[in-house]
């Protein structure tokens, strides 16, 4: 395999599997914006993060939220500071572009190297949203009438886009993007993970805590099911409270670091409580 | 390159534009794929798939098309070509020239890569047998893991087995029956539809004054714009019990999931057992205490209402023909006839049914035929309920 094709690789504390590996190349080398979806907790956000530390790129983060509009990712034109400003006389009322604020895909445009925006959870917002980004994202500019000035980047950013599955996303924005499905991760990664995040686990508490997980995972039927980031959440709060780790799977200590919600915590005390053993 | 694949892909119902196609090539000549099958699996996989409901599409067509790329034929033939050193030099003369290398060696390197591939593509035989026994799914939590994973191991990497054999994003299919996540995703729909509802009403558009306030220098302007409320009205009627027990589960999160969407600015829940009769039932228990009369609903409640009948459809053909089947009252009138005057009086209604639609219509029960001559009848699966709810707000 061509070396050049491998800007990325994963970094120490982001275990990546070999598909999202080329997945990611791919995206990057055809400057394609890379859309990641998967269950809650599979390290969408951290990919980001991740290809931005590997690079050594600036990762510029747009978390959206359910009343971000396009534009405010784009500038924002304080009209109410100006007129403020116009009613007390200040100074440099007449220069518009005092009051033009860069939002965060601007902001990606303006910078002097290339960098990594993320543009997190895309599904959270209107549903018009990703196609009021269309041209910017395509075209990497975007034009601002107040001051009748064009924002071209600079270095088109990677761009990183993850979406939960909430919504169905446009065809025309899809169509741009290169898209990726996290699978769950299996075993063998899952312990790569960890070991990755908690270097001096012992071999007998990560046995005890996969099979407890797998367990729960698997056998229960849960709404939110446990996902890599719960575990790891988990690892934590049982190496702190030191609660022996022999009989995690039948006991399940500290269950409410893995299973948040109230409904599924009571599917699976119910469930232990009567098969405690028995499936052993 | 590979057109008739697009061509495929798209009689497949995949919706690969031409755009998409150019971006592979363009990916291709990049050398994205890094040479191997698998990379140019992962490649195609990225560029034109774009939706994990395609993903076990695409993985099948993907197998399938490329299934009948014989790898002991094309070595063959690339064995009768060594043979002959003039042919080969002529077929290959361009790519010798550019990389400066002597035909054995390149001939050589063919053969790994064939050889590389054949193991590739041979591997799913063994290995679809294989998974039977080391994938029993983990009842009990040790599952996944070993077995698989030396399997894997001799196919030269997991995926490709992975990817081709298992068709492991059959989940994410759309077209089967809904789970509880994807459930409010298809609520989001008629969230989305009954944005476009027109209205007359306007509220105070905030941004739009001040901006326009402040172009004219601070002389107020006030702006309205239309509210983003959603108007729409739905009523819903559960049939409970009987045939209907295997499906109270998916019916259970029908219900969660339209409370939780909590948008509609009414929301009415009514339930019958079996056969729409003179009374419909306040609670899934169908306690004839908490019954209201089905003429009532008919009388009172308004036209405007989007009406969804949730059941299976499957019932004594003398139940739903004359009226002296019902089970609880001494009614009158039929149950055909219920369904028509609903069917009448609500424009709006469709029918949506939990169990698979067999390929003839005809394997149906006889009750199914009937009702589906009233309502537009969809399955509760995500596609379903999406054309359904589209059907919902077009009306007739």
């Amino acid at each position: 395999m061509n070396e050049s094709n491998y800007q990325f690789r994963g970094t120490d504390d982001y275990i990546i599997s070999d598909d999202l590996m080329l997945t990611a190349n791919i995206a990057i080398r055809m400057n394609k914006p890379l859309l990641v979806k998967g269950e809650p907790g599979t390290g969408k956000t951290a990919l980001a993060e991740s290809i931005a530390k590997a690079l050594g790129r600036k990762l510029i983060v747009w978390s959206i939220k359910s009343t971000t509009k396009a534009q405010d990712g784009l500038y924002q034109y304080d009209v109410v500071r100006r007129l403020y400003d116009s009613e007390l006389g200040n100074e440099g009322v007449d220069d518009v572009s005092r009051y033009i604020k860069m939002g965060k895909i601007g902001e990606a445009f303006c910078a002097d190297e290339q960098c990594v925006l993320l543009i997190d959870e895309i599904d959270k917002a209107d549903l018009e949203f990703p196609n009021d980004l269309l041209w910017e994202l395509d075209r990497m500019e975007f034009y601002i009438p107040e001051t009748d000035e064009t924002i071209k980047a600079k270095h088109s950013p990677i761009v990183i886009i993850t979406s939960n599955a909430e919504k169905e996303l446009p065809d025309a924005f899809l169509r741009r993007c290169a898209f990726h499905f996290i699978e769950f991760p299996d075993e063998k990664l899952m312990r790569d993970i960890i070991l990755a995040h908690y270097p001096d686990i012992e071999t007998e508490l990560m046995d005890q805590v996969l099979d407890a997980f797998f367990y729960v995972r698997e056998y229960f039927e849960l709404k939110k099911k446990p996902s890599t980031s719960e575990v790891l959440d988990w690892i934590g709060a049982l190496k702190l409270s030191g609660i022996p780790t022999d009989k995690l799977r039948s006991d399940l200590p500290l269950l409410s670091f893995l299973i948040k919600k109230d409904e599924d915590l009571e599917t699976v005390k119910q469930s232990t409580g009567g098969l405690r053993g028995g499936l052993r | 390159m590979f057109l008739g694949f697009l061509l495929f892909l798209r009689s497949g119902g995949l919706k690969v534009t031409l755009h998409d196609w150019m971006s592979l090539i363009e990916g291709l000549h990049q050398g994205l794929h890094g040479q191997s099958f698998h990379g140019f699996y992962i490649l195609c996989r990225t560029l034109l798939v774009k939706t994990e409901s395609d993903l076990d599409k695409f993985d099948e067509m993907f197998h399938r098309y490329f299934e009948a790329v014989d790898p002991v034929k094309i070595s063959q033939e690339i064995r009768e070509l060594t043979a002959q050193p003039d042919v080969a030099a002529k077929v290959f003369a361009g790519y010798f020239q550019k990389n400066d290398m002597p035909l054995g060696e390149a001939m050589l390197q063919i053969e790994e890569r064939l050889a590389e591939t054949r193991e590739l593509l041979s591997a799913p035989v063994a290995v679809n047998a294989a998974t039977a026994f080391g994938n029993v799914p983990g009842g009990t939590g040790a599952g996944p893991g070993t077995g698989n994973g030396a399997m894997m191991q001799g196919a030269g990497g997991k995926s490709i087995v992975h990817a081709r054999g298992d068709r492991q994003f059959r989940d994410w299919r759309t077209d089967c029956t809904i789970e509880s996540r994807q459930f409010q995703m298809a609520f989001r729909l008629l969230r989305e539809l009954s944005r476009k509802l027109e209205t007359s009403e306007e509220e105070l558009d905030i941004r739009g004054t001040i901006d326009h306030t402040c172009r004219r220098g601070g002389i107020l302007d006030i702006r309205m714009q239309p509210p983003r409320k959603n108007r729409l009205k739905v009523m819903i009627l559960i049939d409970s019990g009987g045939s209907m027990r295997p499906y109270e589960q998916l019916c259970s999160l029908l219900f969660q999931s339209l409370h939780k969407a909590n948008t509609f600015s009414d929301l009415k829940i009514y339930y019958f057992h079996n056969c729409l009769e003179q009374r419909v039932y306040e609670d899934p228990e169908v306690d004839p205490a908490k019954s209201i009369k089905t003429d009532w609903i008919l009388r009172n409640i308004s036209s405007e209402y989007k009406v969804i009948f949730v059941g299976d459809a499957d019932m004594a053909i003398h139940e739903l023909m004359d009226g002296s089947g019902s089970s609880w009252s001494t009614a009158s009138d039929d149950g055909i006839t219920w369904f028509r005057r609903f069917r009448e009086k609500y424009p709006h209604s469709i029918w949506l049914h939990p169990q698979e639609r067999e390929q003839e219509l005809a394997w149906m029960p006889e009750s199914f035929v009937e009702i589906e001559k009233v309502f537009p009848m969809f399955r509760l699966s995500i596609d379903g309920l999406k054309d359904g709810m589209y059907k919902l707000m077009r009306g007739n």
